[in-house]
């Protein structure tokens, strides 16, 4: 096999993987948006910084607060996805702040004024909480920042920036389970025998080019919807309605590998029907006719690849596929 | 305007395994299966799945009871129920509830119900007269001194009106260790608004027979009082009736709670209380048709007044009427029964009589939205040419005025 051809096998591969895992990465961030896993685990997530046991649930009263629960959400009972540092410090210490009014904490006249006042609310509110980890961080917090309200909050920013920065590594570990599960879908469904593609790939210099050369207009087409794959599916339209884009966009994407010759899906000519054919003899291709054990695992070996490719999700493959592009185009100039 | 008997805490206060269904549970009323549906990721995914849809129309109606129910802070809720009364001028008795010890692993999480108390407090300093806040007392929460500090020192705020109690979460009204709530409510002549139906949401941990008890410790020991509700709680044990099982299950086990029966040694005791019986037994009572529930109609006048005394029996609407015509002290409120429109001949009735100026306007919020939204019922009762004018005027004026 000439270098060429080993290098358009791969990018062929490439373009297959990138357009296939749009379907896995669309119908992971379907089921995210009908169950709004972001907005869930980033209020998981504050529930381990700020429910305090022996005092309060902070992170309920924080949502409570206008700064968070105004913020853009599906609907009222829903979690907001995202929340900026620059949001979390002043919402927080005004949450804590106001806890002190609320219930009435006194507070010598000279200190009303300004962030001052805020400031003095949080110390005696965080004063008379129950002894907790939380109690002595917001002390802390408070002696630190000597007076100086944007030290509270710089302190604020960073400890909730330290926390999430953990969360994002934690979500991403959890996605991985579920892109798995959707690479294993599509797989089966489409019956995508990476093993099998590669040896097609190889041997059909027709279907090689009609992929390959696809790969600067996939690229281009369906770039900017992987770009912007967290806003594929509006928060305010119905399952249906999403569900009837996701049908739309999965049409799209098969026209494309339909019209490259893509042996994908199930057929009586195709592994693993083929196997129990009784008319075998009749079907051109000698491809893996025969149930053997070697056939077998291939095939098996061939769908594991095929679901851990795609399981990488839709902007790893285009990351991939636009540095394939820039090669390929870089080495027809020279 | 006041209505006084609203809730307005969401999802965060009911406990995590609520939903730990029981089969009894299940029997036991709408409102318990949909708030443990409510309690559960799962139910609550589906059910909003199911009602966002608008797949089933009859699935719609619990979705808006869920809807609301998963609103993120109590202020949404206050404001939801608020759009129903606009150019109304209406205030809200708000009737916080603990509910952290409803079930074996209410605390699980730690404790809810101060994170509850915070945000009513908050909305209070803020909305002022449009909100009364009922303070929610549990006695496996806090009992004896340690309740009469706590009691004292959310008093000093000046946010609470008066006291909610829920004993069919597993306590008796007449518990000893609520001495400092009654006597606080006493000496300050307090509303405490309980709950008085069969069935509804109830305990639902494992022990119930143990909360129950045989001889169970009263702030009034008085055994005129006394007497027949042990001889009542020996009775429930003792039961052998072919649905022996059924009644060990909480749903009726929690009805020993809630009879009416059980606030007679408190009203003798502490005259200068206000207490509301809520719900006036019930829609099914006050229409007659209680609620069997698996047992015989025999059965159930059996258990409630026993052997021999079942021509006495009375259903609770009716009991109800002769406590308030017996004790001053004692109060009812119309809500969720005037959920049902079909009570409202029974209900005008007793506008007629010398307790009308007892009875109170209210109407269940959140918990009504399973059967109606809060503005038909609102419109049925302000339309309803069952009441006069007056009538009206004194169940949502001027009793709940001189009520709070
Ligand atoms: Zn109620």
């Amino acid at each position: 096999m000439s270098l060429t051809i080993f290098f358009e096998v791969i990018l062929s591969l490439v373009v297959i993987y990138a357009l296939l895992s749009i379907l896995v990465s669309l119908l992971n961030e379907f089921l995210i948006s009908i169950t709004n896993t972001r907005g869930k685990v980033l209020f998981a997530e504050l529930q381990t910084m700020l429910k305090d046991h022996y005092n309060l649930d902070y992170a309920y009263l924080l949502y409570s607060h206008p700064l968070v629960s105004e913020l853009p959400r599906k609907n009222k009972s829903h979690h907001p996805v995202w929340i900026e540092a620059s949001t979390f410090a002043p919402a927080f210490i005004q949450t804590i702040g106001n806890l002190a009014v609320t219930y009435q904490l006194p507070m010598a006249t000279d200190e009303k004024n300004g962030t001052a006042e805020l400031m003095t609310r949080f110390r005696l509110y965080a004063e008379q909480m129950q002894g907790s980890r939380l109690k002595d961080m917001l002390l802390n917090f408070h002696s630190v920042a000597n007076g100086d309200y944007a030290k509270l909050e710089a302190q604020l920013k960073d400890w909730f920036n330290n926390q999430m920065a953990s969360l994002t590594f934690e979500y991403k570990r959890k996605q991985r389970n579920k892109l798995l599960f959707f690479g294993f879908v599509i797989t089966l469904f489409l019956n995508v025998d990476s093993i099998y593609l590669a040896q097609r790939l190889a041997k059909d210099p027709i279907m090689r080019t009609g992929v390959s050369s696809k790969s600067t207009a996939v690229l281009e087409h369906f770039k900017p919807m992987v770009d912007s794959l967290q806003a594929q599916y509006p928060k305010d339209k119905t399952i249906q309605q999403n569900a009837a884009k996701f049908n739309q966009d999965y049409n799209l994407i098969m026209k494309q590998l339909d019209s490259a010759n893509v042996p994908l899906g199930y057929s009586k000519t195709s592994v693993p029907y083929v196997w129990f054919s009784k008319d075998k003899q009749k079907i051109s291709s000698d491809f893996r006719k025969e149930l053997s054990f070697m056939n077998v695992f291939l095939y098996l070996a061939g769908l594991a690849i095929s679901m851990f490719s795609l399981s990488r999700g839709a902007p790893f493959w285009f990351e991939l596929l636009s540095k394939f592009v820039r090669i390929k185009s870089g080495g027809g100039k020279s | 305007m006041i209505n006084a008997h609203i809730h307005i805490f969401n999802y965060h206060f009911i406990p995590e395994d609520f939903l730990k269904v029981r089969l009894d549970g299940i029997l036991g009323s709408k409102a318990d299966f949909f708030l443990r549906l409510l309690s559960s990721k799962a139910g609550r995914k589906l059910l909003k799945i199911l009602g966002a849809q608008r797949l089933f129309p009859k699935v719609t109606r619990y979705a808006e009871f869920l809807n609301v129910g998963l609103f993120e802070t109590q202020d949404q809720l206050l404001q939801h129920i608020d759009k129903s009364y606009q150019g109304l001028n209406t205030s809200y008795v708000l009737l916080t509830l603990n509910m952290d010890y409803m079930s074996d692993q209410g605390l699980k999480g730690g404790p809810k119900i101060e994170t509850q108390l915070a945000e009513i407090m908050d909305i209070k300093r803020r909305l002022g007269n449009k909100v009364y806040p009922f303070l929610s007392i549990d006695p496996r929460h806090l009992g004896g001194a340690e309740l009469d500090a706590w009691i004292k020192q959310k008093w000093a705020t000046g946010y609470f009106s008066g006291f909610k109690i829920y004993p069919a979460l597993g306590f008796y009204p007449f518990d000893e260790r609520l001495k400092p709530m009654w006597e606080f409510a006493n000496a300050n002549k307090l509303p405490v608004t309980t709950h008085c139906t069969r069935f509804g949401v109830n305990y639902i941990g494992s022990g119930v027979w143990n909360l129950i008890g045989t001889r169970p410790l009263s702030v009034n020991p008085d055994p005129v009082y006394m007497q027949p509700i042990y001889e009542r709680i020996q009775r429930y044990r003792n039961y052998q009736g072919p649905a022996r099982k059924d009644i060990q299950g909480n749903a009726w086990a929690c009805n020993l709670f809630s009879h009416p029966s059980n606030y007679e040694p408190i009203l003798v005791k502490y005259p200068d209380i206000k207490l509301c019986l809520a719900h006036f037994g019930g829609a099914e009572e006050v229409l007659a048709e209680t609620l069997f529930k698996g047992k015989t109609e025999d059965e159930v006048k059996m258990l409630d007044n026993g052997v021999g005394n079942a021509a006495a029996y009375i259903s609770w609407f009716e009991l109800i009427k002769i406590m308030m015509a017996k004790y001053p002290n004692c109060w009812t409120d119309i809500s969720y029964t005037l959920e049902n429109t079909k009570t409202f001949p029974r209900l005008s009735a007793v506008m007629k009589s010398p307790i009308a100026d007892r009875v109170l306007f209210g109407t269940d919020f959140f918990m009504e939205l399973q059967d109606k939204d809060e503005s038909t019922v609102l419109r049925n009762f302000l339309n309803a040419p069952d009441f006069s004018a007056t009538e009206k005027l004194q169940l949502y004026e001027v009793n709940t005025h001189r009520f709070v």
